[in-house]
């Protein structure tokens, strides 16, 4: 029987309590999930280290030196008829379709990352010093660091689900995320439960 | 019956569950669809009656007229207001239908995936329509 007392002074039923806080345990896990995203996020697009930006500065300047000696027409120059024209490239043009200079540009591009590669790559990694100091991560970290980051979502998104199990078997509507993971939605109630703990 | 996995353990019968809210949500949206379809019916109804009212003026009854006519526009705003009601409940209902069956079939695509045995207990085609 509901105590009268309850109705006069608007103080909230233990049902009531309970479910407040049930949705409050979702809310925070929700919350957990939705920080462990934006975490992996931050990661993904945190800037690379100065040596890691630079492998990738000599591994595109292996690719543009290569593929502009590729498109000079060297043959050419052992040909009589037409040795006179050097190594010009021509724009390369479709029937009916305008010029395409790129490959011509990226060529010039190549050809002067030959010329001057050291001194090209001193002028970017100053920059990328200016840039970034000593705050960019290596791959290693970064990997490390996703990874610690994935385990924390896996475990909110656990957290979460167990939250919406207490609501449902409590009777009070709740809605899953449709983005929810079905690790976590398809798992058993054990298995949810050490998932969870993992992140505690 | 649940299947082991390296990494996690599955329960088939969770995915049975995901689809059964998805049906649950789908009739929530069927029946949604059909309290706001007769309440822009009702709408229209009481719109037309407002306009009849007003087009049967007569000469020496203004008082009765304008009680008449107040009534029938106090209808149109009370049928407007339970169509705003229905609406809302509607578009409420068409999202959690549509979260409820993108959820259950990334579920089942997941658990096809992993090889989980549901082929008899879920229908793709079902959730899908």
């Amino acid at each position: 029987m509901k105590n009268p007392l309850r109705l006069l002074t608007g103080a909230p039923s233990p049902a009531a309590r309970a479910a407040a806080t049930l949705r409050r345990d979702l809310d925070a896990a929700r919350e957990a999930t939705a920080a462990a995203k934006a975490e992996i996020g931050r990661l993904e697009s945190a800037p690379s280290d100065i040596e890691t930006a630079l492998a990738a500065f000599d591994a595109w300047a292996d690719r543009a030196i290569q593929a502009a000696i590729d498109t000079l027409p060297i043959a050419r120059l052992t040909d009589p008829r037409s040795a006179h024209l050097g190594l010009d490239i021509g724009a390369y043009a479709r029937p009916g379709q305008p010029a395409d200079a790129t490959p011509t540009a990226k060529a010039a591009m190549g050809l002067a990352v030959l010329a001057m590669r050291d001194r090209l790559r001193q002028a970017v990694a100053d920059q990328l010093s200016d840039l970034i100091g000593d705050a960019g991560m290596t791959a290693d970290q970064r990997a490390a660091a996703l990874a610690a980051a994935h385990r924390a979502l896996t475990a909110a998104e656990a957290a979460e689900e167990l939250a919406v199990r207490d609501l449902e078997r409590a009777g009070l509507p709740v809605q899953r995320r449709p983005d929810a993971d079905p690790r976590a939605v398809l798992a058993t109630d054990q298995r949810l439960a050490q998932l969870a703990d993992a992140g505690a | 019956m649940s299947k082991t996995d390296p990494a996690l353990t599955y329960d088939p019968a969770r995915l049975v569950h995901l689809a059964h809210l998805a049906r649950q949500a789908r009739a929530r949206f069927r029946g949604a669809r059909d309290v706001a379809h007769d309440a822009r019916d009702v709408l229209q109804d009481r719109q037309r009656q407002a306009g009849l009212t007003r087009a049967e003026s007569r000469p020496g009854f203004a008082a009765e007229e304008s009680a008449a006519r107040a009534a029938a526009d106090a209808r149109v705003e009370a049928a407007r207001a339970r169509l705003a009601e229905a609406e809302a409940e509607l578009s409420e209902a068409h999202a959690a239908a549509g979260a409820a069956r993108a959820l259950a079939l990334a579920c089942l695509d997941f658990a096809e995936r992993i090889g989980l045995a549901i082929a008899e207990t879920v229908d793709r085609q079902e959730l899908v329509e």
